[in-house]
């Protein structure tokens, strides 16, 4: 007796083709031995109807469990929503934010709490919206407004429109930010017996997400109509542009594969993007082809069509090609790729992969700009390039004013990201604008006024607010990314390593992850902080208010020295030694000390306090003191090398800027740039349209303040 | 509050405030929701957990509630998730093993040895629906215990036809190859 049909099962569970059923249909008429074979395949799955008990005898009190957990549930709710509506303008957000925490941990604890049931760890809810934000859930009606607080379940799809913009918490190791006009589709958000499994649709749009270092059994992938992006703990932006999708790494590494049949994933078996690479997976002539299983499926729930695509030239062509993007100033500018005309500024363009080429940048009245770039496959190549004018401007020649804005409210030193310069205005306001200040690119407001100086990386501004709030903020889209509890941060915040260190004027220094905003660790000093941390050998150096300087690390207070009876001016690093001024009993002092040891190298006393942060050029520091002098010392011993009067007051720190020592007055608003090393030799200045209190942002050999009245300058 | 109102009607009352409403879906739904979860589980107590947070999600998502949709394609659905992402939990890691819940009473003629030997098989045979992955898992027991085809188990697991089937052959396929190896035939059984 032979049986002919190896695999009865996929017949009793109707798992064949119909063509495949009718087929052993026939069969099993004619065939004896298969209804036999049939006969026990049946019998064997009959078994497991023991199993089957159909319902289930329920807990007498169970019904009363839920109604309290409802009514536990509701609470928080209202609480919430009363909280929410009695608060106006900026503290919306925050309210909603902390009462969306609040509900978690307290259902959460609920759950615990009541020998209810308990709640998975890991809960996907949206943290941040800003304009309009729409759910389109699996289950239920869509909700045409979504809040903080709200969770996402599997199969939701959540929409941004013009100008929105929307954090999600994405279970505990995934934040992501859906800039405008973004659809993301939450197609499997599992958590399995051996790992979890986390599967995103990006069906168009922007997403910047940002993750832990998974475990070893969890995954997470973003899927786009034409690419795969997998992690493993990193931070990366997917753009979906139609059925180009690009991915770049801001930290980390991720894995790009094509949205292709197993059988073609091996035979292309995609690309590493790493830190600061992108990729760009497109499609060309579509043809349809079977598909993969799990990728398939998520890209089928995510367009509701079948996956069509070509075959691996595109990948090819791909790889053969890379883009170049170039942005600055002027807007206008000829680019000219090896002699021939490609278009002017801002453009990109695709160019072969593994080639050089020569990139010129020309305008009447500015200074010629060329460069040599080559051009890998399959990664974007990104310029920021300012053409210097070539006409005089302003006294003593060269330089000037590249443009200025007028704004309507004074702003706080500007911080520049990849996409713009954005300007804190003191009352809360933040706008961004993009480099050549012709284009305002989005406005927010912090809901509270800007307590220090922001900073910058490349796609986020960190700043502090009155509300005693470090508020981390989407330098594309101007949106929140998270807020959290610092304590009033009167200088810049720092970012180094994935880190913003903050420090407060209570004495506390906190470290952040700067894509999730959770705190990793704080320390206490003794004194106030009015200044900017400074992070080296992995450990932060922090000068307080009592006259010390202190090394905290991980947490923890290893050392301190004192330096005079106050300070208040940030410290500066370079070469392995910080640099510190104070005011010592009326008077100023100026210490070096070195960092591999964490000694006083020396120390300097000046006529009066120092009230600005030094600054390091060329092996001098050089420092502004309380009498509007301006002198130099040797970085290594300390010895005095050049004194300079100023003309006046300045609260802005000396910075440097193309070679230049930029000093800002106060009341005047003259700025004058002095040789770097020519002993303050002046060599030009520059008047603008009021005084200048706020510390100014050296950037892309250029130089961003903003005066009193309100106006931001861009300075050659 | 009549009973013969269907569970989208009631759905719709309820989100209308009709709190009775909700009592009554609890009432229709409750028992088969304890079978399905702890067909699921093998334990009773995750189970009643599962469902008393099901029962919470619908009643947090009673204004969202499409009527065009059916009841229990919801309620089935929440279910179903809850008792994927519940197993990860910690404290299920150490409630593994099954235990016999609302066992049919023993037959009169059935003896000592025949009523725990149906027991064991019956422990046995649970065991190896709970050793199957989550996805394919959920699959077989909806498609199996709970009566849905694939089209439905299609919507509650939010994935494609094909991804079910594909997950139900994966099922079909471990068990008969873990009853071939256990050497349980139906002769056996009986």
């Amino acid at each position: 007796m032979k049986n002919h049909f190896e695999k009865w099962e996929r017949y009793i569970f109707d798992l064949l083709s119909p063509r495949e059923t009718e087929e052993v249909k026939s069969h099993l008429g004619a065939c004896a031995e298969c209804r036999g074979a049939l006969a026990v395949a049946q019998g064997r799955f009959s078994m497991f109807d023991v199993v089957a008990g159909g319902e289930v005898a329920v807990p007498s009190d169970m019904l009363a469990r839920i109604r309290a957990g409802i009514d536990a549930v509701d609470a928080k709710y209202a609480n919430y929503a009363g909280a929410a509506s009695k608060i106006r303008g900026w503290k919306l957000f925050l309210a909603a934010a902390a009462a969306a925490v609040l509900l978690i941990t307290a259902r959460t604890t609920w759950m615990q709490n009541s020998s209810g049931p308990a709640m998975a760890p890991d809960r996907n809810f949206v943290t941040f919206t800003s304009g309009s934000v729409r759910l389109v859930r699996a289950v239920g009606r869509p909700l045409p407004v979504v809040e903080p607080g709200r969770e996402v379940e599997e199969g939701d799809l959540l929409e941004t429109g013009a100008g929105s913009s929307c954090d999600v918490q994405v279970g505990q190791r995934l934040t992501l930010h859906m800039t405008e006009k973004t659809r993301l589709k939450f197609t499997t958000l599992e958590y399995l017996d051996d790992g979890s499994k986390t599967v995103l649709g990006l069906a168009m749009g922007r997403c910047v997400l940002k993750s832990k270092k998974l475990l070893k059994n969890e995954t997470f992938n973003v899927v786009s109509p034409t690419a795969v992006i997998g992690i493993r703990g990193t931070e990366f932006v997917v753009d979906v542009m139609g059925r180009l999708t690009r991915v770049g790494v801001l930290s980390g590494a991720v894995k790009v594969d094509r949205v292709a049949p197993a059988a073609a994933r091996t035979a292309w078996p995609g690309v590493t993007v790493r830190k600061n690479e992108e990729v760009v997976i497109g499609d060309a002539e579509a043809a349809e082809v079977e598909e993969a299983e799990e990728v398939t499926a998520a890209r089928e729930d995510m367009l509701g069509e079948r996956i069509v695509f070509d075959a691996m030239t595109v990948i090819e062509k791909v790889r053969e090609t890379g883009s170049l993007m170039i942005a600055g100033d002027p807007a206008g500018a000829s680019v000219d790729i090896d002699g021939e005309c490609a278009g002017t500024l801002p453009m990109g363009l695709s160019l072969d992969a593994g080639r050089k080429y020569n990139v010129r940048i020309y305008m009447e009245g500015y200074r010629d700009y060329s460069e040599d770039v080559t051009i890998e496959g399959g990664v974007g190549l990104r310029r920021t390039v300012f053409l210097e004018k070539t006409a005089p401007s302003g006294a003593g020649g060269g330089g000037g004013v590249r443009w200025q804005r007028k704004q309507d409210y004074e702003g706080a030193a500007p911080a520049v990201t990849s996409f713009g310069v954005v300007v804190c205005g003191y009352d809360g306001s933040v706008r961004a604008y993009d480099l050549s200040g012709q284009t305002e690119l989005w406005r927010t407001s912090l809901g509270a006024s800007t307590s220090g100086n922001p900073t910058a990386s490349e796609n986020s501004v960190f700043v502090g607010d009155t509300d005693g709030m470090l508020n981390c903020i989407d330098a594309a889209s101007g949106g929140k990314q998270w807020s959290r509890r610092a304590g009033i941060i009167a200088a810049r915040p720092v970012v180094s390593g994935g880190r913003v260190v903050t420090a407060a004027n209570d004495g506390t220094v906190r470290s952040f992850d700067a894509g999730t905003g959770a705190e990793e660790w704080s320390c206490k000093v003794k004194g106030g902080i009015y200044t900017s941390p400074i992070v080296a050998n992995g450990a932060v150096f922090v000068a307080a208010l009592d006259g010390s300087i202190y090394l905290v690390r991980e947490g923890r207070e290893v050392w301190r020295d004192r330096i005079g009876t106050r300070i208040s001016a940030s410290p500066a690093a370079s070469d392995g030694r910080i640099y510190v001024g104070a005011e010592s009993g009326g008077k100023g002092v100026l210490a070096c000390v070195e960092l591999s040891a964490p000694s006083v190298a020396w120390k300097r006393d000046v006529d009066t306090p120092v009230l600005l942060k030094p600054l390091v050029s060329g092996g001098e520091v050089v420092i502004v003191t309380a009498d509007n002098t301006f002198c130099a010392y040797d970085g290594p011993t300390g010895r005095p090398k050049w004194v300079v009067g100023l003309k006046g007051m300045v609260e802005a720190d000396p910075v440097l800027s193309g070679g230049m020592i930029c000093i800002a007055y106060k009341k005047t608003g003259k700025v004058e740039f002095y040789d770097a090393s020519g002993e303050g030799k002046l060599a030009r200045s520059e008047m603008l349209s009021g005084g200048v209190g706020a510390q100014m942002t050296p950037a892309a050999g250029v130089l961003f303040l903003s005066t009193r009245d309100g106006t931001l300058y861009c300075l050659e | 509050m009549t009973v013969e109102a269907t569970d989208e009607q009631l759905m719709d009352k309820f989100a209308e405030g009709d709190e009775q409403a909700f009592n009554v879906l609890y009432a229709r739904y409750a028992g088969r929701m304890m079978g399905f979860c702890w067909r699921y589980f093998g334990r009773r107590e995750s189970a009643e957990d599962v469902v008393q947070e099901t029962f919470i999600r619908v009643h947090a998502m009673r204004e969202q509630f499409d009527p065009s949709k059916k009841f229990s394609t919801l309620i089935y659905t929440l279910a179903t998730r809850l008792c994927i992402n519940a197993r990860s939990r910690s404290y299920m890691s150490a409630e593994r093993g099954t235990e016999t819940v609302e066992d049919a009473p023993a037959r009169d003629a059935a003896s000592p040895e025949e009523t725990v030997f149906r027991k064991e098989l019956k422990e046995k045979l649970h065991s190896m629906i709970l050793a199957l992955p989550e996805e394919e898992r959920s699959v077989f027991i909806l498609h199996r215990f709970e009566g849905m085809d694939y089209d439905r188990i299609a919507q509650v697991r939010n994935r494609s036809l094909r991804t079910v089937k594909y997950a139900m052959e994966r099922a079909v396929s471990a068990l008969a190859r873990n009853l071939k190896e256990a050497g349980i035939t139906p002769e056996v059984a009986s």
